[in-house]
């Protein structure tokens, strides 16, 4: 058990990167973007954004 | 140590809010600095993720972003680069009486991060932790309110509830330890669940804890470096040989077969 524990940072890994990729191939990104780039009025705390 | 802390901290906080690095919002970053700020060059982790939950889409790169930096680092960007974390430290130095809260309230953090970050954006389709983000309140609604007359009319009593978490929290900043790190930061949640797996980690040994408190005395968090709420600044290494950081336990600690729980 102890030995599974110590190791398992290996396919976590693999998973974390295989999901990037995944987000990548499936431009991701571009709606990281669109929600980061303007004014995110929830964050100020208003309302009406929604 | 805790110089070069220091250093990276302000290097995180002034490239976070460089505002010609602008492009890095393409990349969700898992650290508290809100990316409604008018000066911020990267997009919120957490913000992101409510973003496709909100959308009904599987967020493939802010999982895989949180998953990659979870099982390498751990919780080490919370100690080293988190500009919330960096904050909370500056005002736990006003000198005043301080507090220590009880190690059970590190759990609503989880419950927090399941309800607002998971469950209501994915049934309600809002991002009910950025409603309720006091980092907002603090990066974004601050700067935003003082710049834009648009943005002043359109207050209403979310604007002042937001404002109340962050003046109790501005409070309980300055009376005990990281209480935002402890008790409610969702990106502490995810990778506090990375504590004993990770690659590169901060532990202790518990069969050999002797409650001297030396360890958490010099925490900025005020935990013990076994418990999940570390945000492994690293300051208590030196001061326990009980403590070790690195990628396995040392030897000594591996003989006895109990290095941890």
């Amino acid at each position: 058990m102890n030995i599974i524990k110590q190791y398992l940072w290996i396919p976590l890994i693999v998973l974390g990167i295989g999901f990037i990729t995944l987000g990548i191939l499936r431009a991701e990104y571009e709606k990281v973007y669109s929600n980061a780039a303007f004014i995110c009025l929830s964050c100020i705390g208003i309302e009406e954004a929604y | 140590m805790n110089r070069y802390r220091r250093f990276t901290q302000i290097c995180t906080l002034i490239l976070s809010n460089c505002y010609i690095l602008s492009g890095l919002k393409y990349c969700p970053f898992p650290i508290m600095n809100c990316h409604a700020c008018p000066l911020a060059a990267t997009a919120c982790g957490i913000g992101a993720l409510q973003h496709f939950l909100t959308i009904g889409a599987f967020p493939f790169l802010v999982l895989g972003i949180f998953l990659l930096i979870g099982s390498t680092i751990g919780r080490l960007l919370c100690g080293w680069a988190c500009p919330f974390g960096f904050f909370q430290e500056l005002l736990y130095k006003i000198p005043m009486n301080k507090l220590t809260f009880p190690q059970w309230t590190g759990m609503f953090k989880y419950l927090i991060f399941l309800v607002l970050v998971v469950l209501l954006p994915m049934v309600v389709q809002e991002p009910w932790f950025c409603k309720l983000c006091p980092v907002g309140a603090l990066e974004a609604g601050i700067p935003l309110w003082i710049k834009d007359e648009g943005i002043r009319q359109m207050i209403g009593p979310l604007f002042h509830v937001k404002f109340l978490i962050l003046y109790g929290l501005i409070y309980l900043m300055m009376i005990t330890e990281r209480p935002f790190c402890r008790m409610i930061c969702p990106a502490g949640a995810i990778f506090s669940l990375f504590k004993k797996i990770s690659l590169f980690r901060v532990n202790g040994v518990p069969d050999k804890c002797i409650p001297c408190n030396k360890c958490t005395r010099r925490c900025p968090a005020g935990v013990t470096p076994i418990s999940n709420d570390c945000v492994m600044c690293m300051n208590c290494v030196g001061t326990c040989k009980n403590v070790w950081a690195g990628m396995n336990p040392p030897q000594r600690h591996r003989d006895t077969g109990k290095s941890e729980k």
